[in-house]
């Protein structure tokens, strides 16, 4: 939660710095390129596959071996993420223009996204190496430290930005890559943090790398189904960005702000629920109490429910104030303030999907069952695609965002559908008697929002 | 709850004027503790007994974060 709300305070520093004009669009499309790449390795399939192999490594009493499985994926990572990076740089220009061929139009524009995915490429090896010494750290019961890491990230960004960004032209440099170099520098600063720690613990880095460890070998064959699943994810992330960059200037930053502020209930509520749905109903699951994991996850459902409703009613309606007091000053203008409320109004109508889908999905894992997540996850994403192309052509970013959404709660309505079917019901009336009853709660809510912003009355375009 | 977000948000427009950063964020918060008792008081008369628990376990993990 910290590190969400220093996101939030590193956006505002950034929106107040930069607003949503073309440097802040540079700066967004240039970050997805290592993001894509992170989050294979580092928030995605290496943690997923990694910490269960590390912790039996732990389990067997061998720290050794642990340390030495820990030692291999560091350097394994650093000789793929390295080549990665390295080849990203020798390719940013046609990379760049495959995401944001538009950008051409502006004068400078492409040319600034470049240079920015550039010096952001190595953000990649670090995020993967900060991601296993948290996976490391976690195992072995050391929790604190690991989550502080992602607040670090923007702490830097934050300082970097407040220091850097005054300097900046001084040395005639775009001020927008002060950014860049905080992202970088948060990269390195998460693994910084971490690291004393894990040398306390006894490790000590060692620069071998044997391929033909069967640990190592573990880690990347349990990787494989979820990276078909992420494959698909970044495809969606890939179309998306093309779509948004074809709207002009400041949709990509529309649409990044208001994300990020629909994902906080998400961050705050479903986490939050799900933590504590999650173990009892693998619990369950592990005692093939069929049952108790159907009652358990009505019940983590009907919380979800009669948090996430009024949350997302909130969200539509008070789009506009919101967005206002969080962002609007200096670049960012009144008019960045309606077209992000606008957006923030489509995407608030997935929050629903995205916090079902915590709980939802790690019900499968539990259940033995790690295929049907990822399917019905390629699916909605297929869905996304379709209808991002659909309503971008009908409502412009606005679509983009609300295609989103619609593919979130196809995404959620999915899994939920197939945990139906596998556990013969899901206790539907209570679940339908929460919604119902919350809903009557929040009436009135759709009836629209004020200063005239209702996302269905304004075309932004 | 969404009518009384909305109804409140534009009461406080005109009796809380100013475009300063302050009163617009005073207007804000004003606005969501109102919501949010309304909701309250909603689900206690359509004895939403989730609403209890859900804010407790919110609550409850806050307060073990800080």
């Amino acid at each position: 939660m910290t590190s969400r709300i220093l996101g939030l305070v590193r956006d505002q520093v950034l929106a107040s710095m930069f607003g949503a004009g073309n440097a802040m669009d540079a700066f967004n499309v240039a970050f997805r390129i290592p993001n894509l790449v992170r989050d294979l390795f580092a928030e995605g399939a290496l943690s997923a596959a990694f910490v269960p192999v590390f912790m039996r490594q732990l389990a067997s009493g061998e720290r050794t071996t642990a340390w030495r499985l820990g030692n291999n994926v560091i350097n394994a990572l650093l000789v793929v993420t390295g080549i990665l990076v390295v080849a990203g740089m020798v390719l940013a220009r046609p990379l760049v223009t495959a995401f944001a061929a538009d950008y051409a139009a502006v004068p400078g524009k492409l040319e600034l996204t470049i240079v920015l995915a550039r010096i952001m490429l190595p953000f990649v090896t670090l995020a993967a190496i900060a991601a296993v010494l948290m996976g490391m750290l976690n195992s072995l019961h050391r929790f604190f430290v690991p989550a502080l890491a992602p607040a670090m990230f923007n702490i830097a960004t934050i300082v970097c930005a407040l220091l850097l960004v005054p300097l900046m032209p001084r040395f005639g440099v775009p001020p927008i890559t002060a950014i860049a170099i905080g992202a970088l520098v948060g990269g390195l600063a998460q693994v910084v943090i971490q690291w004393p720690l894990l040398r306390q613990e006894g490790f000590a880095y060692r620069p071998l790398l044997d391929w033909k460890q069967d640990a190592l070998r573990r880690v990347l064959l349990l990787m494989g189904p979820g990276t078909i699943g992420l494959a698909a994810t970044q495809m969606n992330v890939f179309v998306n960005t093309v779509l948004a960059t074809q709207e002009g200037t400041g949709a990509v930053s529309w649409l990044n702000y208001a994300f990020r502020l629909m994902y906080l209930p998400t961050g705050l509520f479903g986490v939050s629920i799900a933590t504590a749905t999650v173990p009892a109903v693998s619990r369950h699951a592990a005692q093939q109490n069929e049952g108790a994991v159907r009652s358990t996850l009505a019940d983590g459902l009907s919380l979800m429910l009669v948090l996430n409703v009024p949350a997302t009613v909130g969200l539509i309606v008070l789009s506009h104030p919101i967005v206002r007091v969080i962002f609007e000053r200096r670049a960012f203008l009144p008019a960045d303030t309606f077209a992000t409320a606008a957006a923030l109004q489509y995407y608030a109508v997935g929050l629903l999907g995205y916090s079902v889908v915590r709980i939802a999905a790690p019900t499968f894992y539990a259940l033995g069952d790690s295929l049907t997540p990822v399917q019905v996850s390629a699916a909605a994403v297929l869905v996304n695609v379709v209808l991002n192309v659909a309503l971008a052509g009908l409502l412009g970013y606005r679509g983009l965002a609300l295609g989103t959404s619609i593919a979130a709660l196809f995404n959620a309505a999915g899994l939920l559908w197939l945990l139906h079917r596998r556990l013969d019901g899901l206790d539907d009336r209570r679940i339908l008697s929460s919604f119902s009853r919350i809903a009557i709660a929040n009436r009135y809510g759709r009836g629209g929002a004020p200063h005239g912003t209702s996302a269905l009355s304004m075309d932004w375009r | 709850m969404g009518g009384a977000a909305l109804l409140m948000e534009r009461v406080l427009s005109q009796w809380i004027g100013g475009e300063t950063f302050l009163s617009q964020a005073f207007r804000l918060v004003l606005t969501i503790a109102f919501a949010l008792v309304v909701l309250a008081v909603a689900a206690h008369i359509l004895r939403i007994r989730e609403f209890r628990e859900a804010i407790a376990l919110v609550l409850k993990r806050s307060g073990s974060e800080a």
